[in-house]
């Protein structure tokens, strides 16, 4: 246990030694706030002219039209940022040679993916708290319901975490982080489009397909609502690649 | 204290080992000596527990592989073949996560760290970090991180590789004094410094061991068979045919060049007379002899007479 620790806190802090982390941050940060500025002055041209025209303000909602768009606009830069923060993970130490070290001593496979699983899900926690501050401008402005705001968060997370999860798998079976980052990628993009081969496709195909998409199940956290359903899958879709990543290492070094 | 047992290993098409046996006695330390890809890291790799073996068995320290990799590890330090650390660390930094890993506890690991890091000496360098350190010193970094948790057994993989000779020379220093209450492994392809260093040698060559005795032991295999550089002025042919006439030597190669002068390079008895006998007889034919040496350490020699055996 302690030994994840250890590697938790090397790899977290590792993040933060070099410009990685900062560039992620501000990147992730001026993106989103570009989507945000856009949602909300559109909001408020949107009800002024519902109020030049006399319709009643409670006709739109910030809700709906700000803070739900907004989240799954989050979860889109996510997936282009998390190959990126995972790529390093495992192939860096691979090529390197510092693997080497690391191997032989006397730590789990389960030791070393979880140390570094945490540490890169660290990186989306400080992600995800960074852009709760755009929710909060919405309190401080208008008069959104809290709770979407809160369950669009756990779920930015939780989809957050099973992209790393993903990452750290392609970074574990690969030396080269290039092909690790485009290899995340692809996968997560064929996750999050999938259902759109459910309009061409009929029953139980169409349904497995819907099932299969990350993009369904996240948006249910962004309109409030907390299914068991959604969080089952998401918790699958971490502990799935973990688990690959672990057997992956037990099978390279002969554990 | 550690028993290999008839290892093999297999990557793809090429076969790296095939039956690698040797055994090391508490606190002796072992030269592992071989040419360029014959095995001696795959071999140490699968020690460390960072390979398994297609087949075979490792014992260290009353531990196996395979079967119980984690004690094993925790037995063993190990410093790998082109030390890679983690160069956005400092010194120190680096050595407390490794010390962590390696379970020294919490309360000892201070101490554990500054006593590696004197020995080691690098206590001027333990705050900056390793990206900015001499090739010297973090091969001596790798070396404190290998010993911090005090193993019973420590492998060294080209420890002294890229190091300028007075680095070197405190290598081998605190090689030796490791040897004192560790059991070492010392891989090399350097011969001077396994002959130097070790108590015992074993030879590797194309992925099996062909030798494994003492220092001394591997060189009289050899007596009786002094290799000496000759050059002589004379008459090829009749040079030639005088050197092969000689008994109990051996001549191994012999060039001329246009100005009559020949280079040949023969094995002679090492009994202390012949080498006087044998310029006497040149002479007094009268030849012109220019150079009489012994060439070569007597080791290489082994080295070199084990090697080529198993070519044949």
């Amino acid at each position: 246990m302690s030994k994840i620790g250890t590697i938790f806190l090397k790899e977290f802090k590792g993040y933060f030694l070099s410009p990685m982390a900062y560039v992620i941050i501000t990147v992730f940060l001026l993106i989103g706030g570009f989507f945000f500025y856009v949602m909300i002055s559109h909001f408020s041209m949107v009800s002024f002219q519902l109020a030049q025209y006399g319709y009643p303000e409670s006709e739109i909602n910030i809700n709906d039209m700000v803070l739900r768009p907004f989240s799954m606009n989050l979860s889109l830069i996510l997936l282009m940022v998390i190959p990126m923060i995972t790529m390093r993970l495992v192939a860096e130490e691979r090529k390197s040679g510092t693997a080497e070290l690391l191997l032989t001593a006397p730590v789990s496979p389960w030791h070393v993916i979880l140390g570094k699983f945490l540490a890169a899900v660290g990186m989306i926690g400080v992600l995800a708290l960074l852009s709760f501050a755009y929710p909060l401008i919405c309190l401080l402005i208008g008069d959104p319901d809290p709770g979407p705001m809160l369950t669009s968060v756990l779920g930015l997370f939780l989809l957050g975490s099973a992209f790393v999860s993903c990452g750290l798998l392609a970074s574990a079976a690969s030396e080269n982080q290039i092909v690790a980052a485009v290899a995340t990628f692809g996968f997560l993009l064929l996750l999050w489009v999938v259902n759109w081969a459910s309009i061409v496709t009929e029953g139980t195909l169409s349904n497995v397909l819907e099932y299969l998409s990350v993009l369904s199940h996240y948006e249910e956290f962004a309109k409030g609502i907390i299914d068991t359903k959604h969080i089952v899958f998401l918790l699958s879709l971490i502990f799935f690649p973990l688990f690959l990543s672990a057997q992956l290492l037990a099978a390279r070094h002969g554990r | 204290m550690i028993d290999v047992k008839d290892l093999h290993k297999r990557f793809g098409e090429v076969e790296a080992l095939h039956g690698v046996n040797f055994c090391v006695q508490r606190h002796e330390i072992l030269g592992f000596l071989g040419p360029n890809a014959a095995g001696k890291t795959t071999t140490m790799r699968i020690l460390t527990g960072f390979l398994s073996p297609d087949e075979g068995s490792v014992s260290v320290a009353g531990y196996h592989i395979p079967g119980q990799s984690m004690d094993v590890r925790r037995s063993i330090g190990y410093l790998p073949e082109n030390v890679t650390l983690y160069t956005e660390m400092t010194a120190r930094a680096f050595l407390e996560y490794m010390a962590a890993l390696k379970e020294v506890p919490k309360e000892r690991r201070h101490a554990a760290l500054d006593s590696v890091i004197e020995r080691c000496e690098i206590g001027s360098v333990q705050h900056r970090l390793i990206k900015g350190l001499s090739k010297g010193y973090r091969q001596r970094i790798g070396l404190a991180q290998a010993i911090v948790h005090d193993p019973k057994v420590v492998i060294l993989d080209e420890p002294t590789v890229g190091l300028d000779p007075k680095q070197i020379h405190e290598v081998r220093k605190l090689i030796k004094e490791l040897g004192r209450d560790h059991t070492v492994i010392l891989c090399s392809h350097i011969l001077s410094e396994v002959g130097a260093t070790c108590d015992r040698i074993a030879i590797i060559h194309q992925g099996t061991v062909v030798a494994q005795d003492t220092t001394q032991g591997l060189i009289s295999r050899m007596e009786g068979a002094l290799p000496v550089k000759l050059e002589v002025r004379g008459p090829e042919d009749d040079v030639r045919a005088f050197l092969n006439a000689l008994q109990n030597t051996e001549l191994v190669t012999l060039t001329a060049d246009d100005q009559g002068i020949n280079v040949a390079e023969l094995r002679i008895p090492a009994e202390p007379l012949f080498r006087e006998r044998l310029v006497q007889a040149i002479v007094e034919q009268g030849w012109g002899l220019r150079s009489l040496l012994p060439s070569g350490t007597s080791l290489e020699d082994v080295f070199l007479e084990l090697t080529r055996e198993e070519r044949q």
